[in-house]
């Protein structure tokens, strides 16, 4: 058995290389524009797609009953829900491209993204 | 192992992992990017390498662009244009209106080049297929077809209408204007040389899916993805640099379906009926009420006279796809767009 | 008059140690699943530690047991059997195990108890979040969470192993004593 327990070599070779790794996810993965539209799945894989632009407030079916949204000053968030925890309503407003809202117990997902299609494109023209 | 040297690395590590983010942005191309509900559509405005300064400055005065024009040139809200469509009828002379002359004019010129096909003197005839409102909701039924054929018996054009110097006069009772198949090119002309006066030389403007772009994006060209007609997925791409206009008109921006046929809002002006030969057109021209223009000229002039039109419009890319789902277009723009799965069969026409 | 043969099962010393630590790594479950997070399920791996001090001090069998116990009997203490988080929560433990018991053996040990903390903190998030991704919500954007997830872990394991060294050396005293 080691007795000997203190902090090793690798222990801080560990440590940086993992730091490292950590920070450089935060890069990759964490994009600030500004969200244009709404991805709305309810149950049964209904989706619509939604404008942030214009604010108002709607209505999704999903698995357990209705949750409401409310889109204001290009924001989303859940206004209510048949869940019981409420999670999807605590986590407040959303407007990052990329944020999900979701009520996970009513299958209702929220997904905010931008018009361009994955940045493949500087515009789409139609 | 003391506390303290423990922090120390924690330092040294956070900074380093710090440094590796951050050397991912550079500030040279900085992006503005922002997107707004106007003239009845979402206008999306991107410019390059410019300062928050200047791009906020800029992007608040073209917001103001945008609504003065669409203001003023809604062709059914009581505005000015409404007030000289009511003069025009009377056939009296009456001032010109200064907002709205430069438009008379520019689209009188492109309605000629265009055959007529491009006309936007025949407000009434949009009128009578219910294309005037705004409402989506509304319901909507093809009109009696002896209404259409007495309209056609004296179809108003834009030659009817007469400027002499101070006054304008119209020569036709059933003259109306509606510019929508020319106003937001326009209205993306005026906007671009409003951001070219604050300097700015690498941006688009995109009103609803047709744009303008100049300079490039960055070090490379703009690369804009155009939408299938019937499918939502981005089927084909072209870059454009330098100062171009992107325009497509289609059967599938404004239409009613009644009894399983599909009648959309760009009426051929011979016919007094939606033209039918056509899906989309999509043109690629210097400035953007040409090609709005065009686009809609085009789209009625068909598989078999779009050669025809687009050569006297002076149009140097063209791509149609007809009724059947065959494209058709120019050598030039075949040598430009790039599909994004697999290529079509394409009808090559003559050059242009 | 009749004599009632009563069963008995023989129990060893491993046993009662392994219920034992898996009582605590219970203990310590059930008070994570109390802190709140963004992803829900997603707890740092806190109870990790018992099963990182199991194996130093009696070897991965005993380590193992007590981690798969902790999963499973949390999980029906607080309900949350073959749920959502239970998947998640096993994905997490199988993956930190096998991550702990792959650094542990590599030739000379050259990790001590933070080393190991870290590789196995990140595992287990790791673990969980793309079991999340995979099965609950395959959303590309879900990633935007992972960072800050990561970030966590990373405190937790390092922290975590810092407290385990001297735990780990006041128990030594201890047992010399």
């Amino acid at each position: 058995m080691d007795n000997a327990y203190r902090i090793k070599f690798a222990d801080k070779l560990v440590f940086m290389v993992c730091a490292c790794l950590v920070g450089a996810s935060y890069w990759h993965l964490w994009s600030d524009e500004p969200a244009q539209l709404a991805i709305i799945k309810g149950h049964q894989s209904q989706t619509q797609v939604i404008t942030l632009h214009q604010d108002t407030t709607l209505s999704v079916t999903g698995a357990l009953g209705t949750s409401s949204l409310e889109i204001k000053n290009r924001q989303l968030r859940f206004t209510d829900s048949p869940c019981n925890s409420k999670l999807c309503i605590q986590s407040g407003w959303h407007q990052r491209s990329g944020d999900i809202a979701a009520c996970l117990p009513n299958r209702v997902s929220v997904q905010l993204a931008r018009n361009d299609a994955a940045r493949d494109y500087d515009a789409i023209n139609f | 192992m003391t506390l303290l040297s423990i922090a120390r690395y924690c330092l040294f590590a956070g900074m380093f992992a710090l440094l590796v983010s951050v050397t991912g942005c550079s500030k040279p191309h900085r992006e503005f990017n922002e997107t707004v509900f106007t003239m009845g559509t979402l206008v999306e405005v991107t410019i390059i390498g410019e300062e928050e300064a200047v791009t906020d400055k800029a992007y608040a005065a073209i917001l103001d662009d945008f609504s003065y024009m669409h203001n003023t040139w809604h062709p059914w809200q009581r505005n000015a244009l409404a007030r000289l469509n009511s003069l025009l009828k009377t056939g009296a002379a009456f001032s010109l209106a200064p907002s709205i002359l430069p438009l008379i004019e520019h689209s009188a010129v492109l309605s000629e080049k265009s055959h007529g096909l491009f006309n936007p003197a025949i407000g009434g005839l949009v009128k009578l297929w219910g294309f005037h409102q705004d409402d989506y909701d509304a319901i909507f039924s093809p009109p009696d077809e002896d209404v259409i054929a007495e309209f056609l018996t004296d179809l108003p054009q834009m030659s009817d209408i007469e400027v002499d110097n101070l006054t304008m006069y119209g020569k036709n009772a059933n003259l109306h204007l509606d510019f929508g198949g020319f106003a937001k090119g326009v209205a993306v002309d005026a906007t671009i040389e409003h951001l070219r006066e604050f300097g700015i030389e690498n941006a688009i403007i995109n009103a609803g899916g047709d744009l303008r772009a100049i300079g490039k994006r960055g070090n490379r060209p703009w690369r804009i993805g155009i939408r299938d007609p019937r499918s939502d997925g981005v089927f084909a791409s072209i870059d454009i640099s330098g100062d171009e206009s992107v325009f497509t008109s289609g059967d599938y921006e404004r239409y009613f379906m009644s009894q399983n046929k599909r009648y959309h809002h760009i009426i051929d002006p011979r016919t007094g009926y939606p033209a039918d030969q056509t899906r989309s057109v999509t043109v690629v021209h210097s400035d953007a009420a040409t090609a709005d223009a065009a686009a809609t000229a085009l789209f009625i002039a068909g598989p078999e006279q779009w050669h025809r039109i687009a050569t006297s419009m002076g149009i140097k890319f063209v791509m149609l796809i007809d009724k059947a789902g065959n494209v058709h277009m120019n050598p030039a723009m075949a040598r430009r767009i790039n599909f994004t799965q697999s290529t079509p069969e394409i009808i090559l026409s003559k050059p242009l | 008059m009749m004599q009632h043969e009563s069963l008995v099962i023989q129990t060893t010393r491993k046993d009662h140690l392994v219920a034992g630590f898996a009582a605590l790594a219970i203990s310590i479950h059930l008070l994570e699943s109390v802190i709140p997070s963004p992803v829900p399920g997603i707890k740092p791996g806190l109870a990790n530690l018992i099963t990182l001090y199991v194996l130093l001090r009696h070897g991965w069998a005993m380590a193992a047991s007590v981690s798969m116990l902790r999963v499973i009997g949390g999980s029906l203490l607080l309900g949350t059997f073959l749920s959502p988080t239970f998947i998640m929560s096993l994905a997490g433990a199988l993956a930190s195990l096998l991550v702990l018991i792959a650094a542990y053996r590599l030739p000379g040990k050259p990790l001590g108890a933070m080393g190991l903390a870290i590789l196995a903190a990140l595992a287990h998030v790791l673990a969980q979040f793309l079991t999340a991704w995979a099965l609950f919500i395959p959303h590309p954007s879900l990633f935007t969470l992972l960072p800050v997830l990561l970030t966590a872990a990373l405190i937790s394991g390092t922290l975590g192993g810092i407290l385990l060294n001297k735990i780990m050396q006041r128990v030594d005293t201890r047992l010399s004593q």
